[in-house]
């Protein structure tokens, strides 16, 4: 093997830029154990095999067929479905994650902020949080009337309630470690919440916002099974199911995990750079995606 | 008086801490008495019992579905249900933990399937446990297991190793055979860790019971508290809606403490045992 050394010609200084990018991002690759492979593939080939041992069909679709409902669904005949399905969806979390981050940062803000807020309302808030957002549905159900409004309001409670508290529990950390010291070298009101408490609490913020986006696309996937209206993915899993087309039912399984891992791996990354940037090692509370 | 603002009551001068200890449980009162008057007042004025009824009406609901017994016979129903899934998913999920942790290859070789459990929503699955095992109590239970199978598996793998790194030099010292070191030293090491899976697992497998109930067939309102929410909610029976909901929370929240105060135990079992050696 012979490495490149610097300054030997002008393509090699072009390359070596190029070959180190190429070489960190190579090295900051998680790295895969062979036997994890072997355990993914082997399920996928005995799963697979299954079928000539003991066809389970139209219960069960083998990987082969999921592989072929996929194509169908994204460059196939069923593309405009899948395609408005996937956008639908995204477009209704968005917008319904969108306003209930925003409500839970600003809420979530003040009530860590403020004492009087937190000895008052907060436990009820806490409250509200732990209760399955499901066992709402009905209620918003009768208050709302069966469509969007109410597919709204459940994702709004349950992204923006997630949002909401553990903002509050990293306000209140932020003021417990760094407060006393500004107080003492005489910071005022509004530079101790713009320069202490709100970079201090940043990276719980960023953990909160990726725990209430897993939950958002879940309450998403919900409010639609549970009224049956929409044309997002909800709708078209509870289509595909009830004709017994489990390939398709499979992709879009496997489109809804993407989907939750996607957007909770972004927040996941705005928090890595926030770490970085501040140096320190928060935002690594439990991250699963919950209901 | 420690340091900074002060303020007068009465004669004594106080601290600012001091101050709002005193406050917290006149004010935690305060709040809830001025939350029913304000809840009582709106559906006064709203004056309608399908949106908005009083809390009258709640506690009459909720006296008359003690007392006929439907939200008794419902909780319980609904009880029975979240242990048998929970018990499914712990023996599933601790064995598998154990051997995950004590055999590395293992834990490559099934890491990554037990990370889609992990990565799938549990409504992203309902449909197709539903086309699995039908719309009887084995679905149910089947949904209430995976949603929390993945907090028994991790906390049992990360308990065990934890307790491998800590105690398996000095157990192996002084002659402890693998045997022994699993089942006397690792086993009771990773208990503090998984009664912190046990509680994490029930905030899921109460979602996961939720969703089971709503989802599933409902014969009558008493067939568990999500069939009791969904029951009266399309009789629009808004009252009885809300006794369903607060006992959900009551049942959540009772549960939480129980474990919690076992977890507590544990930890305290665990520091003694520390302590002690």
């Amino acid at each position: 093997v012979i490495e490149p050394t610097a300054g030997v010609g002008p393509t090699d200084a072009a390359l070596a830029p190029s070959r180190s990018v190429a070489r960190s991002v190579w090295r900051g690759l998680p790295r895969v154990p062979p036997l994890s492979i072997v355990g993914v593939v082997g399920f996928l080939i005995l799963w697979e095999l299954s079928q000539y041992v003991r066809d389970q069909r139209p219960m069960i679709a083998y990987p082969s067929e999921v592989v072929r409902a996929f194509v169908d669904m994204t460059i196939g005949s069923r593309q405009t479905e899948y395609i408005t399905a996937v956008v639908s969806t995204l477009q209704f979390l968005i917008f319904a994650f969108g306003i209930g981050a925003a409500f839970g940062l600003v809420a979530g803000f003040l009530v860590g902020h403020f004492w009087i807020l937190r000895t008052t309302i907060y436990p009820y808030l806490v409250a509200i949080y732990s209760t399955p957002r499901l066992a709402l549905l009905p209620l918003f159900v009768i208050w709302l009337g069966i469509g969007a409004p109410t597919a709204t309001a459940v994702v709004f409670v349950a992204a923006g309630f997630t949002v909401l508290v553990g903002t509050a529990e990293g306000v209140q950390n932020a003021r417990k470690e760094y407060l006393a010291v500004a107080r003492s070298f005489g910071a005022n009101e509004i530079q101790r919440i713009w320069k202490v408490v709100a970079p201090a609490s940043a990276p719980y913020m960023i953990t909160a916002l990726r725990l209430g986006a897993g939950r958002a696309v879940i309450a998403a996937l919900s409010a639609e099974l549970f009224i049956g209206t929409g044309n997002g993915l909800g709708r078209l899993l509870d289509q595909y199911t009830t004709n017994l087309a489990m390939d398709r039912a499979f992709v879009v399984v496997a489109t809804v995990a993407v989907l939750a891992s996607t957007l909770m791996g972004a927040f996941g990354l705005l928090g890595g750079y926030v770490d970085r940037r501040h140096g320190r090692g928060a935002g690594a509370t439990g991250d699963r995606s919950g209901d | 008086v420690t340091t900074g603002q002060t303020q007068t009551i009465g004669r004594a001068t106080l601290s600012r801490a001091e101050v709002r200890r005193r406050l917290t449980w006149p004010l935690r009162i305060g709040t809830a008495i001025a939350l029913i008057v304000a809840w009582d007042f709106a559906a006064r004025e709203m004056d309608s019992r399908l949106l908005l009824p009083g809390p009258a009406r709640v506690f009459d609901a909720a006296v008359h579905m003690i007392t006929s017994l439907a939200l008794p016979t419902a909780v319980g129903q609904s009880l029975l249900r979240l242990l048998g899934g929970m018990a499914l998913a712990a023996s599933t999920g601790i064995s598998l933990g154990v051997a995950a942790a004590l055999f590395p290859r293992f834990a490559q070789l099934v890491g990554p399937l037990v990370r889609i459990v992990y990565v799938v929503p549990t409504v992203a699955v309902l449909p197709l446990v539903i086309v699995w095992f039908g719309i009887f109590e084995p679905a149910r239970i089947v949904l209430i297991a995976y949603a929390c199978f993945f907090e028994f598996y991790t906390f049992t793998r990360l308990g065990v190793e934890r307790a491998y790194e800590q105690y398996h030099e000095p157990a192996l010292s002084m002659g402890a055979g693998r045997w022994v070191l699993t089942t006397r030293v690792l086993l009771p090491g990773a208990l503090p860790y998984l009664s912190t899976g046990v509680r994490l697992a029930t905030s899921q497998a109460i979602v996961g019971l939720v969703l089971a109930e709503f989802f599933t067939a409902v014969r009558s309102e008493r067939d568990g508290v999500g069939a009791l929410i969904l029951t009266f909610g399309s009789k629009m029976d808004t009252a009885e809606v809300f006794v369903g909901i607060f006992s959900l929370i009551a049942i959540s929240l009772t549960l939480l403490a129980i474990f919690r105060a076992l977890e507590n135990w544990f930890a305290r079992w665990h520091m003694a045992t520390r302590a002690g050696d």
